[in-house]
């Protein structure tokens, strides 16, 4: 008896140890969105090798003299300086409008097909380090969380960024809910994808439900099994093997009564200092002018402490549309 | 109740400690995983004190963070002689590197929007020098003064480990000299004219910034003319040296505005800003100096075909 209970206490604490291995570390890795980044050497004259458009007429110095036909005219020369520059490619809403941000900057506004697939192509770059940026809006005018990646662009070549997945945008029908109630959680992603809806309290849910062929998904969370107080959802989508970032986080509270959620949530304008309707260079100038001043505008001070401090600025970077 | 015999009790408790002690390793590996990990990269392990150095602040962010500001203790073996941000991973500055003899505090801020998540990512290149012949040369973190936010939209605090560098000083040591040539302008970028009544006193004021990827920026400056000229022939005293935001001189907004930002190499790249409410015809004055030279000539031709008529009438 006692061996018995000794070999199954054993087993038991095994088979605890690695499912909480398991659990860390898919934890870590499941929320890493998918992204795919090639680099392809352009094709210039006078980089030694005959490639790309280049024939012997056009590039006599790579592919060598054409043969045959007669005289002609010299005149000529110089080598082309090489193009950098930066494709990019994947999925976000159909027919929605996508905005690329270079180092926080618009640098690229495209429309993805009724597919949802866009393709966004940046020249004029110069070899180095970037922060790019992503961002969609669904049918709804509902902004998608900000996708932000460093890319190293190479001098002289074109550098491909596939597989970016916009995160699905995400609202929720009611700002406080009986407990007990459902709670539409709804948005757009990509079509046919399949959406993971986290709810996040003290002990976090997870449902799961398709996207339709226009890309809408919506879930009601049966909120029975949510303690009282303030939760928080969000959502991330999958599609062939391509994996988005999560949404933006929305709040929701459960209570003794059922209020309908504001069609526009009041922090979606947290940041927008001129209220332009666009976080950007022009607010960050605004709150750098009040940063460590005494006695700021209400407005500018994002946090309420009556301070402009580095608190603030990370609330705007969290919201900035460029 | 189970009773077991004081062996098996003893391996028993063994197992159960080497279980919860192998938990607490992967909980507290975890939790340190999920910190912000801040360290140098010097060029090389050991440094001579003839010739300048240069050492990159690196960051691993496990989660997504967005705002930055850092303390750096400098020792008094090295001083910094230039810093380069041209790589870094911050987009917009709140406060420029700054070294204060004083403190011995090398500082700067800023944020990056939409947030970083990744490793090795660079934030800045300190160029050092020794200052002693022998000794060890230490860049560390000002713990209270080092603080960076995660990209969250509540402004929380990450959690941090600090990695200083010792770099040991010896006489004699040459230090491999790295050449960067910079060739290339800063990068393009849209200035824009704003007005706000929490900026400036609703003056209107002009909003830029831009980077260079490779030796850095070095600064901007603007020129205001109400006529369009070759951005070329500006005369390098006409040219003010400017901060974003900066408030334009011609607050009617007749001006075109050309804006230049410099990198540390020289480079120079030119923005130009049309003006939004470009002066009529009536209000240049080169119109009228055209029409009262105009009118000076017919009314000087006119009088001459006059008194030539005149004198001919006399004949």
């Amino acid at each position: 008896m006692s061996q018995n209970f000794y070999f199954l206490l054993s087993i038991f604490l095994i088979i605890l140890l690695f499912s909480t291995l398991y659990f860390l570390t898919s934890k870590v890795s499941a929320e890493n969105p998918t992204l795919t980044v090639t680099v392809i050497q352009s094709s210039s004259c006078g980089d030694g090798s005959c490639n790309g458009s280049e024939t012997c007429s056009s590039c006599s110095a790579d592919c060598g003299q054409c043969g045959g036909g007669g005289g002609g005219g010299g005149g000529g020369g110089g080598i082309i300086a090489p193009v950098t520059s930066a494709i990019f490619s994947g999925r976000a809403y159909p027919k929605s409008a996508v905005t690329l941000l270079k180092d926080a900057q618009i640098a690229a506004t495209t429309i993805a097909g009724a597919d949802a697939n866009f393709t966004v192509t940046l020249s004029g770059l110069s070899g180095g380090n970037y922060i790019f940026s992503v961002y969609s809006e669904d049918n709804k005018g509902v902004r998608s969380s900000l996708l932000t990646f460093p890319v190293s662009v190479t001098s002289g070549a074109t550098t491909n960024i596939g597989g970016v997945f916009i995160a699905p945008t995400i609202a929720v029908d009611k700002s406080e809910v009986k407990r007990g109630d459902n709670i539409a959680i709804f948005g757009q992603s990509a079509p046919s994808s399949e959406i993971t809806i986290s709810v996040n309290s003290d002990e976090e849910f997870f449902a799961k439900t398709p996207a339709d062929k226009d890309g809408v998904y919506l879930y009601n969370f049966d909120t029975s099994p949510l303690e009282f107080g303030q939760h928080f959802t969000k959502s991330k989508s999958s599609l062939e093997n391509l994996i988005s970032s999560f949404s933006k986080v929305l709040g929701f509270k459960v209570g003794t009564k059922t209020t309908a959620a504001e069609p526009s949530p009041s922090r979606e304008k947290e940041g927008d200092l001129n209220n332009d309707k666009k976080v950007n260079l022009v607010d960050f100038s605004i709150a750098a002018y009040w940063y460590k001043r005494p006695n700021p505008p209400k407005t500018v001070d994002l946090n309420g402490d009556n301070r402009i401090d580095l608190i603030d600025f990370s609330i705007m970077a969290y919201y900035w549309t460029g | 109740m189970t009773e077991f015999s004081k062996p098996k009790r003893i391996i028993l408790n063994f197992s159960l400690s080497f279980y919860i002690f192998i938990f607490s390793f992967l909980i507290f590996t975890v939790r340190v995983a999920e910190a912000a990990r801040l360290y140098f990269e010097p060029q090389e392990q050991v440094i001579g004190e003839k010739d300048e150095f240069s050492a990159v602040l690196n960051i691993d962010a496990e989660e997504p963070v967005n705002a930055i500001s850092l303390a750096i203790f400098v020792s008094e073996e090295l001083t910094p002689i230039d810093t380069n941000d041209g790589s870094s991973i911050i987009n917009l500055w709140l406060e420029k590197p700054h070294f204060d003899e004083a403190s011995r505090l090398l500082t700067f801020s800023g944020i990056i929007p939409g947030g970083f998540k990744g490793e090795g990512a660079p934030l800045l290149i300190v160029k050092l020098k020794a200052e002693k012949e022998i000794g060890i040369g230490v860049l560390s973190f000002n713990k209270e003064k080092t603080k960076i936010y995660l990209n969250t939209p509540y402004g929380i605090e990450d959690e941090l480990e600090l990695e200083e560098m010792r770099l040991p000083i010896i006489k004699g040591k040459e230090n491999i000299i790295i050449e960067s040539q910079d060739n290339e302008p800063p990068e393009t970028f849209k200035p824009e004219i704003t007005r706000d009544p929490m900026l400036f006193e609703n003056k209107w004021s002009l909003v830029f910034t831009t980077q260079d990827k490779i030796s850095g920026m070095a600064g901007y400056f603007v020129h205001e003319t109400t006529r369009k000229i070759d951005e070329t022939r500006i005369d390098t005293n006409k040219w003010i040296k400017v901060e974003s935001p900066y408030i334009l001189k011609d607050q009617g907004l007749k001006s075109w505005i050309y804006i230049k930002a410099i990198d540390k190499a020289g480079n120079e790249r030119i923005e130009i800003l049309l003006p939004k409410y470009p002066l009529r015809w009536y209000e240049r004055y080169e119109i009228w100096v055209i029409i009262i030279l105009g009118v000076a000539f017919i009314f000087y031709i006119m009088k001459k075909v006059l008194r030539k008529r005149h004198s001919q009438t006399k004949t």
